[in-house]
């Protein structure tokens, strides 16, 4: 049998080579081609995301000097402080000032002391309870020397020497006189609060 | 230049190396492709194309089988892609004319393109089927598989090539130089 597979062997035309070189060529451009738009790509995404990062940096944490020399910048100062033997910074009277602020002004006896004439002839008188004053005036001649007694809840109980009693409330608007033994038409009267201190 | 050399280098994209490469296959691959498509036109184009194939593609030749085989394989591809899109193959099979009887034809003494004259002859769907069962080698199975059709479809175009062989044979007054049948 004769060789039937290589019975068509035959150079093919020389210009089909030349075909063929043309096609590897285009498509070798072409490959080129698809790596400078992948590089280009890659290059524009990675600036892109350089940007958005500097400037989300800028915005969320903008300090002028960021990119400045900071060999002379300092970002605070710090005062120096002088030592004082009677300052407020010597140590050694840091236990007295605690001390001080440590003693409740609940401890103190509040007293609503009185004899204070006025020329219209009406008394008138501070309370300082917590944060607030509280103007009482009252339009007697003599006032009994008032001792706090007792506190109840919002209630405050006052005596005197002589026997007078005074109950009073302390209300979100003011200073209520709610009883008392000798001021009867002052009764559910309130002092008003006037200032914080 | 040897042969691992000239493939290291086309996988490079080496011009010269692509060049030494076609001068020495193309004679082989272009057959195959004259073999399958009867039109010169259509088998340059065919042959062009599988070659394209072979140098875009060498780089997934690792080498574990034999090249020539491998540009063969990609060239026989080419060539059925190419019949099957552009031309319709006849394997309508009417069952009277086959006659299994038959046994391989062989072509005795005759002259070389008389051969190919008769091969090229034949109807497309016969030859390819002739092509790849009795040239490239091929069993029914596999041809079924490539043309995509039934392997009894592949055996009665087989006997219907031989058939019609045996008939330009006798037309052209080929005999006396035919030894006929094994």
């Amino acid at each position: 049998m004769k060789d039937l597979y290589n019975l068509f062997d035959e150079h093919p035309d020389r210009r089909i080579w030349d075909r063929l070189e043309e096609k590897l060529d285009k498509k070798a451009s072409m490959r080129k081609l698809r790596f400078y738009r992948v590089a280009s790509f890659a290059a524009m995404i990675t600036a892109l995301v350089a940007a958005v990062s500097y400037f989300d940096h800028m915005l969320d944490d903008h300090n002028p000097h960021l990119f400045a020399s900071n060999e002379k910048f300092t970002s605070f100062v710090l005062e120096e402080i002088e030592y004082n033997e009677n300052g407020l910074f010597n140590m050694a009277f840091f236990s007295e000032i605690r001390n001080a602020y440590a003693v409740s002004k609940e401890d103190e006896t509040l007293e609503l002391s009185g004899e204070y004439m006025a020329v219209d002839g009406e008394i008138g008188f501070n309370i300082f309870l917590a944060k607030y004053t509280y103007f009482l005036e009252f339009d007697y001649a003599g006032f009994p020397v008032m001792k706090l007694i007792s506190v109840e809840g919002q209630t405050l109980y006052f005596t005197a020497e002589g026997g007078e009693t005074l109950k009073m409330n302390v209300e979100p608007y003011g200073l209520k006189l709610i009883e008392s033994s000798f001021l009867p038409e002052y009764h559910h009267y309130s002092f008003s609060k006037l200032e914080a201190i | 230049m040897n042969l691992d050399e000239n493939i290291r280098l086309c996988k490079k994209g080496n011009r010269e190396a692509q060049k030494e490469l076609y001068n020495h296959y193309a004679p082989l691959l272009f057959g195959i492709c004259r073999r399958y498509l009867k039109n010169d036109s259509d088998a340059e184009d065919v042959f062009l194309s599988g070659m394209f194939k072979i140098f875009d593609n060498i780089k997934k030749f690792k080498g574990e089988g034999s090249f020539e085989g491998w540009m063969k394989r990609i060239m026989v591809n080419e060539c059925l892609m190419h019949i099957r899109k552009f031309k319709k193959l006849n394997m309508v099979v009417e069952w009277s004319q086959i006659d299994n009887a038959e046994d391989p034809i062989v072509f005795g003494k005759l002259a070389e393109e008389e051969i190919k004259s008769l091969i090229l002859d034949l109807p497309e769907g016969y030859r390819t089927v002739f092509n790849l069962y009795v040239v490239e080698g091929y069993k029914h199975r596999e041809i079924a598989e490539l043309l995509g059709i039934s392997i009894n479809t592949s055996k009665s175009q087989l006997i219907l090539a031989r058939k019609k062989l045996r008939e330009f044979i006798k037309k052209k007054d080929l005999g006396s130089r035919y030894e006929g049948f094994v």
